[in-house]
């Protein structure tokens, strides 16, 4: 099975031993290694997809380099299929711009772009037998017809499915059917290869079986796969590059060790593998308080008493006997199931459920020490939407937060004195120039080009951060007044939590 | 011991009523038409009827002629449906509301007032009666029959077969040729026979928009039995006869054609090589 892909080449390397052909392929692959740094292939630019009112991908931006294996992943209906489909060209993005090797394709139509695609279902002609299915894209190129047939031999051999040229597609397995897919795709010789979820509807040996003998075609051809799929576990294995989406917005794009080890935020954390996810503060770097307890970490730079999540894996947490000294929280064994090659223990601590990963059973209802080394606990940035602050009512109609006395619609009659919670949105905070023109001075301390906008975080005087969503460009470290107005302000009695 | 239960109806039981229908509506008048048309004039065996039906000159031309008007008339309605049916079937607005406003509630008024209404109209615009006038009543009245198997066959192709086209590097007009209009072959069919073999045999729309000159086979059949002057039950029934046979052969035909057309070929789970 490993040698499917050798006709692909033979035509061009009938002189030589397969062994000189690995020698070569092994040079080739090294050359594009260098190459691919630097080189992309696809750009999309500040794409956005509007379906009947709703969103599907919001201003997206990616880049994807040449030869490499890119997985878009996500949980459906995150816009995965559709960034795929907006790049083969079937859709068109209501906003931004698509790039193959930096030629604007965006109003270009399907069939003149050097992409192919396999389709979730195939869609082979069901009119064509398997050999005329795989020529359709050659023929349409008026090619020779001794070269086609040499070709689509060559494919068919790639896909391991000789001889079966002049069966009827509707006569394949689900298998089969998806290697004849894969052949009239790649006869094509396109630049990028685009899988929108192609296993999806094997069985599970099937699919592992393909999985494999589509990393190695990669490996052998060398030209940029882009494919979708909703399975973690098949991300994992095959990618160079994983994307993972949600809601139309890019989470994360990184190796599959770096997405697994260090997820950017919660929902990766969450999606990526098994995870136990808690919030927890950051009282100084290097230190992070979370279920009540003071851990060891190895992250740093979050502001003082910055709200986190952190994560951590379940074959990260140690279980010690209830006597030890070792572990950091004292915990009960809720569940314990026997998974094959370790335990899967649930164990309730200080409040919290931690799925636990482990060779050595501890039996249900016993009593056990937990512990995490430091490289076990990743943080992760909360996710925000909005600016929430904790404040107090001054006046009839002048709340104080942030340093700073705000004009705000009293229309609860909360009395002066009142501790409130006060929530303001990314886009309702105004920026001045001067600082005398806002109620609080700030500096601007990152700013970050979203595609039309820029999202600006600024810190205060007291050490708060603030989010502002605005047209205007702004420099880090530019001093800055801070304006509010006052139907923008929410203000609530403040429940402590 | 056993306990036996009498058992009062078989499934098959409740198909007696149909098979009791068919015994009387359909089987006893074939073979009453076949055993007259076998039928000489004092009721004697003979072959004369079958013999009168190939000779006679006026016959032939007749079948003739309504070989002519049943394949131009499905032609025209075949060259209109189509693109119609493909407008429909790949246009995003609400396509159903359209479909039966259009071609299925005319359908609802009896077919005798729409073809005098018809007459009226093409008389107004000083179309005479003949031939032509012929032909558009009878693309008129059985348009829907060649529009709805296209239309359902169009749009419950799935679309990711056009999408590949484009994406193997075909053109909308090179997709349309060789998918879209490949893969709706089964829908042409049905529609050219849901049409050719009905105006094959009807005469009613030929009487009322022809003239002397155009008459069509099932006319004459109809004059054969409804006027005692000219009355031959038995050249009637040979008549009959051989138009079933025709109708028959093109049905058989058409089934071939369906056969051999593609079914959308599905993807089996799992499998193995």
């Amino acid at each position: 099975m490993k040698n499917f892909f050798n006709g692909l080449f033979e035509k061009f390397r009938k002189d030589k031993t397969p062994k000189q052909q690995a020698t070569d392929s092994a040079v080739v692959t090294e050359e594009l290694k260098q190459i691919k740094k630097t080189d992309r292939i696809i750009e999309v630019k500040n794409i956005t997809k509007v379906f009947d009112g709703v969103t599907v991908i919001d201003n997206m931006n990616l880049a994807i380099r040449r030869g490499e294996f890119v997985t878009l992943l996500g949980p459906s209906g995150c816009g995965k299929t559709t960034l795929l489909r907006i790049i083969a060209g079937f859709e068109s993005p209501t906003e931004g711009s698509v790039f193959i090797e930096n030629t604007d394709v965006t109003n270009v139509p399907p069939y003149r772009r050097p992409v192919n695609t396999v389709f979730q279902r195939y869609a082979l002609f069901p009119h064509l037998n398997v050999y005329k299915n795989i020529a359709f894209g050659l023929k349409i190129k008026k090619m020779d017809k001794k070269l086609i047939q040499t070709k689509v031999n060559n494919a068919l051999r790639m896909v391991g499915l000789e001889g079966y040229g002049y069966r009827d597609v509707s006569s394949l397995s689900g298998g089969q059917q998806q290697r004849v897919a894969i052949a009239r795709a790649l006869v094509c010789e396109p630049k990028v290869l685009l899988l929108d979820e192609p296993l999806g509807a094997l069985d599970l040996k099937m699919r592992k079986e393909m999985q494999e003998e589509l990393m190695a075609m990669h490996k052998r051809l060398g030209i940029t796969f882009i494919y979708v799929t909703h399975d973690q576990e098949e991300a994992l294995t095959m990618s160079d590059t994983i994307v993972v989406i949600n809601d139309g917005v890019v989470q994360q794009i990184g190796a599959p060790k770096k997405i697994y080890d260090e997820p950017a935020n919660a929902f990766v954390a969450d999606f990526i593998g098994e995870s136990n996810i808690v919030s927890g503060i950051m009282p100084r770097d290097f230190c992070v308080s979370f279920l009540g307890e003071e851990f060891e970490c190895v992250d740093k730079g979050f502001g003082k008493n910055e709200k986190v999540d952190l994560v951590i894996r379940p074959e990260d947490i140690s279980v010690y006997p209830e006597d030890s000294e070792k572990g950091q929280l004292t915990g009960k064994v809720i569940s314990s199931i026997f998974k094959g090659t370790f335990y899967q223990m649930e164990i309730l601590a200080n409040g919290y459920q931690f799925t636990v990963q482990s060779t050595k059973e501890s039996k249900e209802g016993t009593t056990v020490r937990i512990g995490v080394k430091p490289d076990g606990i990743h943080i992760m940035k909360k996710l925000r939407s909005t600016n929430r602050f904790i404040g107090e009512v001054t006046a009839e109609d002048t709340v104080s937060f942030c340093g700073g006395e705000f004009t705000f619609r009293n229309t609860e009659n909360l009395e002066t004195g009142t501790r409130v919670a006060i929530e303001v949105s990314f886009d309702s905070v105004e920026l001045t120039d001067d600082e005398e023109d806002g109620v609080i001075g700030a500096n601007v301390s990152q700013t970050l080009y979203k595609g039309t906008y820029y999202q600006v975080q600024i810190y205060t005087d007291t050490d708060q951060d603030f989010y502002i969503d605005t047209k205007d460009e702004w420099d880090i470290d530019d001093r800055v007044g801070v304006r509010i107005a006052p139907d923008k302000i929410k203000v609530e009695r403040y429940v402590e939590e | 011991m056993k306990k036996k239960t009498a058992k009062v109806f078989r499934p098959t039981a409740f198909a007696s009523p149909y098979l009791i229908a068919t015994i009387i509506f359909v089987i006893i008048p074939l073979v009453l038409v076949l055993v007259y048309s076998f039928r000489g004039a004092n009721g004697e065996f003979t072959f004369e009827n079958f013999r009168k039906v190939f000779t006679d000159k006026e016959t032939l031309r007749q079948l003739g002629q309504t070989l002519e008007i049943a394949a131009v008339s499905t032609a025209i309605c075949l060259l209109i449906a189509y693109p119609i049916a493909y407008i429909l079937a790949s246009a995003p607005f609400k396509k159903m509301a359209i479909l039966a406003l259009l071609f299925i509630i005319p359908m609802w008024i009896n077919f005798m007032l729409r073809i005098f209404a018809l007459q009226s109209l093409l008389s107004m615009l000083g179309v005479k009666k003949g031939f032509g006038a012929a032909v558009i009543g009878i693309v008129y009245d059985f348009f829907p029959y060649m529009l709805l198997p296209i239309y359902t066959v169009l749009s419950n192709m799935d679309k990711s077969y056009v999408e590949a086209s484009r994406d193997l590097g075909a053109n909308s007009v090179v997709t349309f040729f060789k998918v879209t209009l490949p893969l709706s072959i089964p829908g042409v069919i049905s529609g050219i026979s849901m049409m050719f073999m009905p105006i094959f045999s009807s005469y009613a729309i030929t009487k009322m928009m022809g003239d002397m000159n155009t008459t069509v086979i099932g006319a004459k059949i109809a004059n054969l039995f409804e006027y005692q002057s000219i009355g031959n039950y038995g050249y009637g029934s040979a008549l009959s006869f051989v138009l079933l046979i025709v109708v028959l052969l093109f049905m058989f035909l058409g089934t071939i054609l369906t056969k051999r057309s593609p079914k959308a070929a599905k993807p089996v789970k799992g499998g193995t090589l």
